[in-house]
């Protein structure tokens, strides 16, 4: 009697044996199973989160550029654009360029021939209906810069004048005053006894950030993080 | 002699009764599990297949093209419905919401 019993745990043995193989692999198939359900709906979250950043970038990148503030020094910048609720810090980038008028900022006063040197000559029609008037003086102290083309080369200053000029071609300054700022010109530069140029760093600073404006870098959209 | 046959005889009708209800009841939920799991599997699959014709059907809406009203795919047949917000698309196994 106690071999027959024997004889019936050998098969329940081995049945046991089987059921908990069956078991371990079920539960490995399972785990697999779950890890593709998973990705499949981090797939969803990522492609509605990616269609709405695609919208959004959209709408915002004619204005995005021209929104950056021109007080700094820096040539590019990137945009981004992000949701807050978006845990999966999924973004979307453009570039902007900064097109200056300035090719470099005047180092000195006068700035004798080197109209070509420092400016962009392509970039003239951005920024020629913000120029003041040559024949109006202003008389606060907030920096200007004037515009002399060819056909003028004479200018009358009067007072102190804060500001960039810059002629096309040869310059002859009279009158009485002080330039605090620089002088540029295609040509010669000549004044007057009564006039002085004095080389203001502030003003320049302040007058080449202002005459330029942020563009969108061509091609420059890109949803990943290099 | 009656000894040695009783050693040879095997296992007796009670035993075989209860190897077979284990190894049935095993064998049956064994089955009905592998039978889930693949009905989870197919899911998770034409799910997947939704996404990306969702995605396809955003993305054409996006460059200005028509979105289409139905998708086959691997003999399935996936009817795709555009709102202005969203895009719905049926499959077999369900729906999704994109």
């Amino acid at each position: 009697m106690i071999r027959l019993r024997y004889r019936g745990m050998m098969t329940l043995t081995l049945l046991v044996l089987l059921s908990s193989m069956l078991l371990i692999f079920m539960l490995f198939d399972d785990d697999v199973l779950r890890s593709y359900s998973s990705l499949t709906s981090q797939r969803q979250i990522y492609v509605a989160h990616n269609i709405d950043l695609q919208q959004l970038s959209r709408r915002q990148k004619a204005t995005a550029c021209a929104e950056i503030p021109l007080d700094s020094a820096a040539t590019v910048t990137r945009i981004t654009f992000e949701r807050p609720q978006f845990a999966d810090s999924n973004r979307h980038y453009i570039w902007c360029r900064r097109q200056a008028l300035f090719k470099q900022s005047p180092k000195k006063g006068i700035n004798e021939g080197q109209f070509n040197r420092m400016i962009h000559a392509e970039s003239l029609s951005l920024f020629r209906d913000k120029f003041e008037p040559p024949d109006k003086l202003p008389q606060d102290k907030s920096d200007h810069l004037y515009w002399l083309n060819k056909t003028k080369t004479e200018w009358t200053v009067e007072g102190d004048i804060y500001g960039i000029i810059i002629a096309e071609g040869d310059l002859h300054l009279s009158g009485k005053g002080i330039i605090r700022g620089a002088v540029i010109s295609g040509g010669a530069i000549s004044t007057d006894e009564t006039v002085s140029i004095v080389y203001r760093k502030a003003t320049v600073t302040n007058l080449v950030q202002l005459y330029s404006q942020w563009q969108r870098a061509e091609k420059s959209w890109h949803d990943f993080t290099p | 002699m009656i000894l040695p046959l009783n050693h040879y005889r095997g296992m007796s009708l009670l035993t075989l009764l209860i190897s077979l209800t284990l190894f049935s009841g095993i064998f049956i939920s064994v089955n009905q599990w592998t039978g889930y799991q693949r009905k989870t599997a197919v899911e998770t699959y034409q799910r997947y297949q939704a996404i990306q014709i969702a995605e396809n059907q955003k993305q054409r809406r996006f460059l200005g093209l028509p979105c289409e009203t139905v998708v086959v795919q691997n003999r399935l047949r996936f009817s795709v419905q555009c709102t202005d917000e969203h895009v719905i698309v049926r499959y077999p196994a369900g729906e999704l919401h994109l």
